[in-house]
């Protein structure tokens, strides 16, 4: 999990970086800090999947609220 | 925005419109849960479909040139309006990350058992991704070249089963409560006639707008047309061993033998289904995108593609523990949940807009 954790940081700093060069040419720094706030937010959230951190299933979570409004099994 | 110097015609939103239609319905096809009344089911939710289109259009045709996010705004005001604008980009968002889910899990299931779902979520992501960057107009020259090749693969299969039809398999007709075929009429319309709410976050970038709602029905009845005739060759083929098929479009396609040269096109049908769900996604990829980029107030959509793309992919491993789930999911919750964005909140929204009489006309001229 460490090396994969190192890995994707890399391959994540290598995008982010990238991106970087790319969106500076649009001059708008809103556009950046919102694609950085999103590709953070990204990276997080793959980072906790890969220590296994038990994210919830989010449909299936809508879906069984639904059930129990209903009064479904 | 960058993207208003993109236009599209009419005729290209018709395409678009039929491969989104079509997109991972033709894996999960409507009309489910209710054995050979299955037809009748498409037919009801198609109905139901060109009903919530009607809502749109008329919100649309009272805000010209505005995407729902601009409508909502403008309606609601500057925060709640930008909080129903969060809810329609919400839907688009996860409604793409479940289709990105629904070809990942079909593949890993039916064609390559091996490979992860993720690496199919990423690797369609990732094109789609490329397609949205590139924007709408190439998005459109992709569906025209697609959706044509859909329908022909379509009428080969129905053609190539004729040995194998057994119309008996229809009989008796409504066996099903009706309550029961109105239900799955409903889910048929939640998923997928009624997802052409995204479209209207579109509607601008077409050349000529007044002309916009037309070919988005176009697009949804022949759409629509493609799905029942996928409903009807499933159950003709498979009959009830058909309701027990996770995906019975694709088994039914493994049926097709002529002579004992032309068996095994099933891989080749997966691949045409897989180009649907590219421009379903896109689509829902590019709505979500625009969406959020009109509530943000950037200057460009384009910076927050692959962000958006990443989130989809994660999202989409995490919708469902398994594909009954999903199923379950698309009879129980998605029927409920899904009308509320399709339905609910438009409706809403144009009641809102003529009891407080909008758009002002001082607003529309300087529009």
């Amino acid at each position: 999990m460490i090396l994969q954790t190192i890995v994707l940081t890399l391959l994540f700093a290598a995008i982010g970086l990238f991106e970087t060069w790319r969106l500076k040419r649009l001059e708008s720094l809103r556009d950046l800090v919102t694609f950085y706030v999103l590709f953070a937010l990204g990276y997080a959230l793959v980072i906790l999947l890969i220590w296994d951190v038990e994210l919830p299933y989010l449909t299936t979570s809508i879906t069984n609220a639904i059930k129990a409004v209903l009064g479904r099994q | 925005m960058e993207s208003a110097r993109e236009r599209i015609s009419s005729t290209q939103l018709t395409y678009l419109v039929i491969g989104f239609i079509i997109g991972s319905s033709l894996i999960l096809p409507p009309g489910t849960g209710v054995r050979q009344d299955g037809w009748i089911a498409t037919l009801i939710g198609l109905a139901e479909g060109l009903l919530v289109l009607g809502l749109l259009t008329a919100l649309s045709r009272r805000f010209p040139g505005r995407t729902l996010v601009e409508i909502s705004r403008e309606v609601y005001g500057r925060y709640l309006g930008t909080l129903v604008a969060l809810l329609y980009v919400w839907f688009f968002f996860h409604l793409g990350s479940l289709v990105i889910g629904n070809f990942g899990d079909f593949f890993a299931a039916a064609v390559m058992p091996e490979t992860p779902v993720a690496v199919f979520a990423l690797t369609l992501a990732l094109l789609c991704a490329y397609a949205v960057a590139h924007g709408l107009e190439v998005l459109t020259r992709c569906s025209q070249v697609l959706v044509p090749l859909t329908f022909v693969t379509v009428f080969v299969t129905i053609v190539l089963l004729y040995n194998q039809y057994d119309f008996t398999n229809f009989l008796p007709v409504f066996e099903s409560p009706w309550t029961q075929i109105l239900w799955a009429g409903h889910s048929a319309a939640a998923f997928p006639f009624a997802e052409t709410v995204a479209f209207f976050m579109l509607v601008p970038f077409v050349n000529k707008q007044e002309q916009a709602p037309r070919a988005i029905a176009s697009g949804l009845l022949l759409g629509g047309l493609i799905l029942l005739l996928g409903v009807l060759r499933n159950r003709a083929v498979m009959g009830p061993s058909g309701d027990m098929s996770t995906y019975p479009s694709y088994h039914a396609v493994r049926m097709i033998e002529v002579g004992r040269f032309l068996t095994r096109v099933e891989t080749l049908v997966a691949i045409n289904l897989l180009l649907m769900g590219f421009i379903k996604i896109s689509v829902l990829y590019l709505a979500a995108v625009i969406g959020l980029s009109q509530i943000l107030g950037l200057k460009s959509y384009r910076s927050i593609v692959l962000p958006i793309g990443l989130l989809l992919v994660i999202l989409s491993t995490r919708n469902f523990r398994s594909v009954a789930e999903n199923i379950e999911t698309v009879q129980i919750g998605w029927p409920i949940y899904a009308p509320f964005f399709q339905m609910l909140l438009p409706l809403l929204t144009l009641i809102v807009a003529i009891v407080r009489k909008l758009p002002k006309k001082e607003a529309s001229r300087k529009a």
